[in-house]
C-alpha cells in the first residue's frame, strides 16, 4: 500500500509540476503568438498594397453574425478565411485582400491574394508547408506576380502540378466571391 | 583523482559528437533527420530546439533520478521530456514563426525521439547533473552538425541555391546564393515588365523529395561506415606489425643470446 | 454514398500518397529496425494499427470534450503521450490474460510502439488540423495500414537481399535506406491519384 502510495505521488507531483510550467509558458507566449499572426497579415498586406493606410477584417465565420452579407454561406467557398478591405493611401477606391487556404495530399499552402479589377493581381504566401513548396513559390507564385506566366493561373508545367492547382483552386474562390460581392458595389 | 574526473567530464561532452554521434555512429532519431533537412536553416533550426530539449530533460532527469521510484521510471522520463517539447514548441511558435510552420509535427514528435528517451535512460538517469549536462550539449551538437551537413547537401543539389536568413529572419531580407542555379528577374522601367533570364541551372530536383533524403542519409551512414571500417583496419594493421616487431625484436635477441654464448 | 466513397478516398490517399513511413517519415526506427523477417514485420504491424486505432478514439474525444473546454488545449502532446503508454501497458495485459497465442505474436512489440512516432504523430496531427472524427479515423486507419504494407513489403525486400554481396560499409542501415529510397521513388507514382 506504501508503496503504491509512494509511486502515484511522485508521478502526480511531476505532472502536475509539468502542466504548471506549461501552463506558466503559455502565459508568457500566448500575446507573442497572437500578434504574430496579424504581423504576417498585416507585412502580406503592405506588400501586396504598398501604401496601404488601414483596413478591415471581415472573418468569414462571423460574417453573418456582423449582417454583413445575409446570402453568404461558407460551403460555397471552402477555400476563403478571410476578407479584408483595404483604404489606400491617397487612392479613391478600395483594395481587396483575401486570405485563404488550400490542401493537397502533399501539404498546406495559405495565401493572401489582391483581386483588381476582377483579377487576381497579386499572391503572398502566408505558409507554404507543400513537399514542392520551393518549386511552386519560384515557378509558378513568383512568376505570376512578375505578370511572366504565359497563360495565367492555368499554367501546368511549373514542376508543382497539384500545388498549383491548389493555388488556382484559392484563386477561384476569392474571385467567385468577389465578383458576388465586392464588384457588384465597385460598378 | 581530479584527473579521473576531468576526463570523464571531456568524454561525456566529446563521446556524443563524433565518436558516438547519435546520428551517424548509433543510427537513432532518423525521423526527423529525414523530415526537417529540405534546407539548411530547418535543419539547424531543429538541431538547435533538439539540444535545448535534450540538455534539460537530461539535467532534470539526473536531478530526479534518486526520487523516481523503479517502476515509474520511464513514464515520469516521458512526462519530463514531453514537457519540454511543449516549452520549446511555445517558444518557437512565439518568436520563430516560420521554423514553427516548416517543423510542423515534427516539433511534437520530439517526444518519442529516441536519443532524447535512450540519454535519459542510458546515461541521465546513472549519471550526475553536470556530466548529463555536458553528455546533452554534446549529443546535441553531434547531431546538429549531422542533419546540418544533410541540409546542405539537401538544399544546394535539389534546388540549386542556399537560403539563409528566411527562417531566422532578424536581419532583414533573406539571402539566396546561387551555387547550382543562377536566375535573375530584371525591371524593365520602361515598359514596366519583368524579365527572367536563367543563366545556369544545374539542380537535381530528387533530393527535395523523400526519396532524395533516403539516399542521402544512407550514403552519408555508408561513408561514415567506411571511415570507421577503415580506421579499424589501420588499428588492427598496426598492431599485426607491432607483434611482428616484437616478435622479430625477441628473435633477434635471442639470436644474439646464442651467438654469445657461441 | 458521397461521403463514404469521400472517406475512403481519404483512407486511399493516408495509406498510398502520403505513406507514413515513405513520405511522411513516421516510425522510421521500427521500420529499419524491425529487421527482415516478413512474420516479425507483420506481427509488428498489426500491434501498431491496434495501437493507432485505439489511440485515435481515446485521443479525439479527451482533446475535443476534455481539454479544448477547459481552455487547456496546448497540454495536448502531454496527454497524449500518457495516454498512449498507459494504453500500451493495458492492451499488453488484457492480452496477455486473455489470448497468450497473440500476446506471444504480439507482446514483444508491444512496449516498442509507445516510442513509435506514428502514433503520436497521427494523433498529433488529428488535433492540429482539427481534423473531424470520421476523418480523424480515416487517418489513423489509413497510415496504420499504409505502415503494414509498407513494412511487410520491405521485410520481403530485405529477406531477399540476406544472400546478396553488399560492399561492407553499405551493410545493415545504409542499404536499408537506400532500398526506402527506391520503395519511396515507387510510391511517388501514387501521387495524384486522389484528387
Amino acid at each position: 500500500m506504501n508503496k503504491y502510495f509512494k509511486v502515484s505521488l511522485t508521478l502526480a507531483t511531476i505532472a502536475s509540476g509539468a502542466a504548471l510550467l506549461i501552463g506558466l509558458m503559455n502565459l508568457a507566449t500566448v500575446g507573442a503568438i497572437k500578434t504574430n499572426k496579424e504581423n504576417k497579415i498585416k507585412s502580406g498586406i503592405s506588400k501586396l498594397y504598398p501604401n496601404v493606410k488601414d483596413y478591415v477584417a471581415h472573418d468569414f465565420h462571423t460574417f453573418d453574425e456582423e449582417g454583413y452579407d445575409a446570402n453568404y454561406s461558407l460551403p460555397e467557398y471552402p477555400h476563403l478565411k478571410t476578407a479584408y478591405v483595404v483604404n489606400i493611401e491617397g487612392g479613391t477606391s478600395p483594395g481587396y485582400v483575401y486570405s485563404t487556404t488550400g490542401k493537397n495530399a502533399y501539404g498546406q499552402v495559405d495565401l493572401l491574394l489582391s483581386i483588381k479589377e476582377g483579377k487576381i493581381e497579386k499572391m503572398f504566401v502566408v505558409t507554404n508547408t507543400e513537399s514542392y513548396g520551393p518549386t511552386l513559390e519560384e515557378n509558378y507564385i513568383d512568376l505570376y506576380n512578375y505578370g511572366l506566366l504565359e497563360h495565367g493561373l492555368e499554367d501546368v508545367q511549373c514542376g508543382a502540378t497539384y500545388g498549383a492547382k491548389t493555388v488556382k483552386e484559392q484563386c477561384d474562390d476569392a474571385l467567385a466571391h468577389w465578383n458576388a460581392n465586392f464588384g457588384k458595389e465597385a460598378e | 583523482m581530479d584527473n579521473i574526473k576531468r576526463g570523464q567530464h571531456k568524454a561525456s561532452f566529446l563521446n556524443g559528437i563524433l565518436k558516438e554521434n547519435p546520428l551517424l555512429i548509433q543510427v537513432l532519431g532518423l525521423c526527423p533527420a529525414l523530415a526537417v533537412t529540405k534546407s539548411l536553416e530547418t535543419a539547424f533550426g531543429m538541431g538547435l530546439l533538439f539540444t535545448f530539449v535534450l540538455v534539460s530533460s537530461n539535467v532534470i532527469v539526473s536531478l530526479l533520478r534518486k526520487l523516481i521510484p523503479e517502476e515509474i521510471r520511464t513514464p515520469c522520463y516521458i512526462v519530463v521530456i514531453a514537457t519540454f517539447v511543449t516549452i520549446v514548441k511555445m517558444f518557437a511558435e512565439a518568436f520563430l514563426p516560420e521554423l514553427y510552420s516548416s517543423l510542423g509535427v515534427f516539433l511534437s514528435l520530439l517526444v518519442v525521439n529516441c536519443i532524447v528517451l535512450g540519454r535519459a535512460e542510458a546515461f541521465a538517469g546513472q549519471n550526475g547533473v553536470f556530466d548529463s549536462f555536458l553528455d546533452g550539449v554534446g549529443n546535441g551538437i553531434g547531431y546538429t552538425w549531422a542533419i546540418s551537413l544533410m541540409g546542405i547537401i539537401r538544399e544546394v543539389f535539389g534546388l540549386g541555391t542556399l537560403t539563409i536568413g528566411k527562417v531566422f529572419n532578424f536581419f532583414g531580407e533573406p539571402i539566396k546564393l546561387p551555387i547550382l542555379k543562377f536566375v535573375e528577374v530584371t525591371f524593365d522601367a520602361a515598359t514596366e515588365t519583368y524579365e527572367r533570364t536563367v543563366h545556369y541551372d544545374f539542380s537535381i530536383s530528387i533530393f527535395q523529395n523523400p526519396a532524395g533524403a533516403f539516399i542521402v542519409l544512407g550514403l552519408m551512414l555508408a561513408i561514415m561506415a567506411a571511415i570507421t571500417n577503415h580506421k579499424k583496419a589501420v588499428e588492427k594493421a598496426k598492431e599485426k606489425e607491432a607483434k611482428l616487431a616484437a616478435a622479430a625484436a625477441k628473435a633477434a635477441e635471442q639470436a644474439k643470446l646464442a651467438g654469445g654464448a657461441n | 454514398m458521397e461521403m463514404i466513397i469521400s472517406y475512403i478516398l481519404a483512407i486511399v490517399s493516408y495509406m498510398l500518397i502520403d505513406n507514413v513511413v515513405l513520405s511522411r517519415f513516421y516510425g522510421i526506427c521500427s521500420f529499419i529496425g524491425v529487421g527482415n523477417k516478413v512474420k516479425s514485420a507483420f506481427s509488428m504491424g498489426l500491434a501498431v494499427t491496434f495501437v493507432i486505432m485505439m489511440a485515435t478514439l481515446v485521443c479525439y474525444p479527451l482533446y475535443f470534450f476534455v481539454l479544448v473546454p477547459a481552455g487547456i488545449p496546448f497540454l495536448d502532446t502531454l496527454v497524449y503521450i500518457l495516454v498512449i503508454a498507459s494504453l500500451v501497458q493495458i492492451v499488453g495485459l488484457f492480452i496477455k490474460k486473455n489470448s497468450p497465442t497473440l500476446y506471444k505474436t504480439l507482446g514483444i512489440y508491444l512496449p516498442l510502439i509507445t516510442t513509435n512516432c506514428a502514433v503520436l504523430g497521427v494523433v498529433q496531427t488529428n488535433s492540429d488540423a482539427s481534423l473531424d472524427f470520421l476523418t480523424s479515423l480515416a487517418n489513423g486507419l489509413g497510415t496504420s495500414i499504409g505502415f503494414l504494407v509498407v513494412i511487410v513489403l520491405f521485410a520481403c525486400m530485405r529477406e531477399r537481399m540476406n544472400g546478396y554481396n553488399i560492399p561492407k560499409a553499405m551493410k545493415g542501415v545504409p542499404i536499408a535506406l537506400i532500398t526506402a529510397a527506391l520503395m519511396a521513388l515507387a510510391f511517388m507514382g501514387f501521387g495524384g491519384m486522389v484528387g
